[in-house]
């Protein structure tokens, strides 16, 4: 049971970077972006390959993930502001595409890390006699060093502008900021996020796999509404930690799902379903919440 | 000097054609405070849009201090064209707080990596807020979308000036306030206008507004500028005046209909 749980905490942290990158677009540009469910799988691709075919060093990995997830991010955003296709379809659009372009990479649906030195496989070597859980920590300290580069970043004049430009467009036109740059800006860190995730989980898990992005998006929903319904607050750094939470929250949910939902007759198979559900669920409890006390909090 | 050569507006083309300005001139001097009055449909806000660059002309040239702006893109025109809308809700950034709404119109134009907010800039922004003297100086982070339609519209203004633009464009900014809060936002726009020397157009349709305040008026019908009057003449208008030149003209289109072959 320890071990299980141990388990869902470092899978809820690997995810959380894609679940920040997921709130990147859904609350901070309020850009829902499907993009995500590629990307993610893009960079667990690309990762693999640099792995198993020309030994990089597993941490440059992930920034060369990053920077793959973003160029993703970039095409959703130009299709979507360069050539007026509506938000969702270009995401749709993207993430196709990726589904070809990652097979392309991988060459074969799946790609076996497992004789090559994984990041994790590495820090478990280098600090088992340091402590107790090594990649526990390692996955932990990744996440929380991205956590804060996000919060400083989203406290810049930049990062002011992106928010302003999820926010009210017009406002922040009138300031002289181009939404435009700053959609595709935001497409870019979110997707970089989320492929580095990929990366992450890939070496993680010792594999990487075509599939394995399917549903991110509403992972990603998933950890952002939970999070978000728990710890209510317009600051950043709260906002970003709450993603983190929900991650967790919805890890170990998950775990115990897989775990002990036999009982109440739960396949594994099951989990997409029960995720999307429990997503509709996270976002009709608000309004209806919202519409029985239409109570305006004072400030 | 703001300066509207031959502008004209249609929207859609062929048979749904509608021409929203048609050929207008117009010169504001540097400092000027014109009022724009007119029905629905003169083409007054349209002017405004086509100044802010929201759509471009479908002929003529904006020029600003001489210089062509008509090809300029909407953002970058914002570096040295401030706006206010009638919508309390436009003019600033719901999510975000107080302070976080003035650092973002600290700049026109480009934004870099340094910190938006810092303690220094959040004193400077309680000084601010004070002159404006509805209380915000306290909620500094309060997230915007707290605050009544008057407080916002406040807020709005004291950003929409904070870099001082070139021409400042009000679009019945106090439409969508009660008479209260109308008569405050006025009160302190002429404020700010006056003290910052700002060439401003102010579309309204409160004729009694458009005759207090700022020192020439236009008044606009079905795309084109039927009145200009500033100086002696604007300084005793009055509201019935206004109102009987705006019934010649539509009693003269009337006219024109009726004359009309069917």
């Amino acid at each position: 049971m320890a071990t299980l749980l141990i388990h869902a905490i470092e899978q809820g942290l690997a995810f959380g970077i894609a679940a920040l990158g997921v709130f990147l677009t859904y609350r901070i540009l309020k850009f829902p972006d499907l993009t995500v469910d590629g990307s993610f799988v893009t960079g667990a691709a690309i990762a693999s390959l640099l792995l198993v075919n020309h030994g990089i060093d597993p941490f440059t990995v992930l920034v060369i993930a990053f920077l793959a997830g973003a160029l993703a991010g970039v095409i959703t955003g130009l299709l979507n502001t360069k050539l007026g296709i509506t938000n969702l379809l270009a995401g749709v659009l993207t993430m196709i595409m990726l589904w070809s372009i990652n097979l392309r990479i991988m060459g074969k649906p799946n790609l076996s890390l497992l004789r090559v030195d994984t990041a994790t496989k590495i820090v478990e070597e280098l600090w088992a006699p340091l402590g107790t859980f090594p990649v526990l920590v390692f996955i932990a300290l990744l996440t929380l060093l991205i956590k804060v580069l996000l919060d400083a970043f989203l406290r810049t004049e930049l990062g002011f502008a992106l928010r302003a430009t999820g926010d009210s467009e017009p406002m922040i036109t009138a300031h002289g900021v181009n939404t435009n740059t700053m959609k595709v800006l935001g497409l870019a860190l979110s997707n970089g996020l989320v492929a580095l995730s990929g990366a992450l989980v890939a070496q993680y898990s010792g594999f990487a796999d075509v599939g394995m992005g399917i549903g991110m998006i509403v992972t990603g929903l998933a950890a952002v509404i939970i999070g978000g319904s728990l710890i209510r607050s317009t600051r950043v750094g709260w906002m970003t930690a709450s993603v983190l939470v929900g991650s967790l929250i919805y890890r170990i949910a998950i775990t115990l799902a897989l775990r002990y939902g036999h009982v109440v007759g739960f396949q594994a198979s099951d989990l997409k379903l029960i995720t999307s559900l429990l997503v509709i669920l996270a976002l009709v409890v608000p309004r209806i919440r919202e519409r029985r006390a239409r109570k305006v909090s004072a400030c | 000097m703001l300066t509207l050569e031959r502008v004209t507006k249609a929207f859609h083309s062929g048979s749904d054609r509608v021409v929203a300005v048609e050929d207008i001139n117009l010169v504001l001097d540097t400092g000027q405070l014109l009022t724009i009055i007119g029905s629905n449909g003169a083409g007054k806000s349209t002017i405004l849009n086509l100044i802010a660059g929201s759509f471009p002309p479908t002929s003529g040239r904006i020029l600003l201090a001489g210089r062509d702006i008509t090809p300029v893109p909407a953002h970058n025109r914002a570096q040295r064209i401030g706006r206010i809308v009638q919508d309390p809700l436009a003019g600033t950034a719901p999510t975000m707080t107080v302070a976080e709404n003035l650092a973002l119109a600290l700049k026109r134009g480009r934004r870099s990596l340094r910190p938006a907010l810092t303690r220094r800039l959040r004193s400077e922004f309680r000084d601010q807020l004070e002159r404006l003297d509805v209380g915000l100086e306290n909620r500094l982070d309060c997230a915007v979308s707290l605050l009544s339609g008057g407080e916002r519209q406040a807020l709005t203004v004291l950003m929409a000036t904070f870099v001082p633009p070139e021409v400042l464009l009000l679009d019945e900014h106090t439409a969508a306030l009660d008479p209260h809060n109308a008569t405050m936002i006025t009160d302190l726009t002429c404020q700010f206008v006056e003290r910052l020397g700002l060439t401003t157009l102010m579309v309204t349709h409160n004729m009694e507004q458009a005759i207090n305040v700022g020192d020439r008026l236009i008044m606009m019908h079905k795309g084109q500028v039927i009145h200009d009057m500033s100086g002696e003449e604007k300084r005793r208008a009055t509201v019935p005046e206004l109102v009987k030149l705006f019934a010649r003209h539509r009693v003269a289109d009337d006219a024109l209909l009726l004359k009309s072959p069917a």
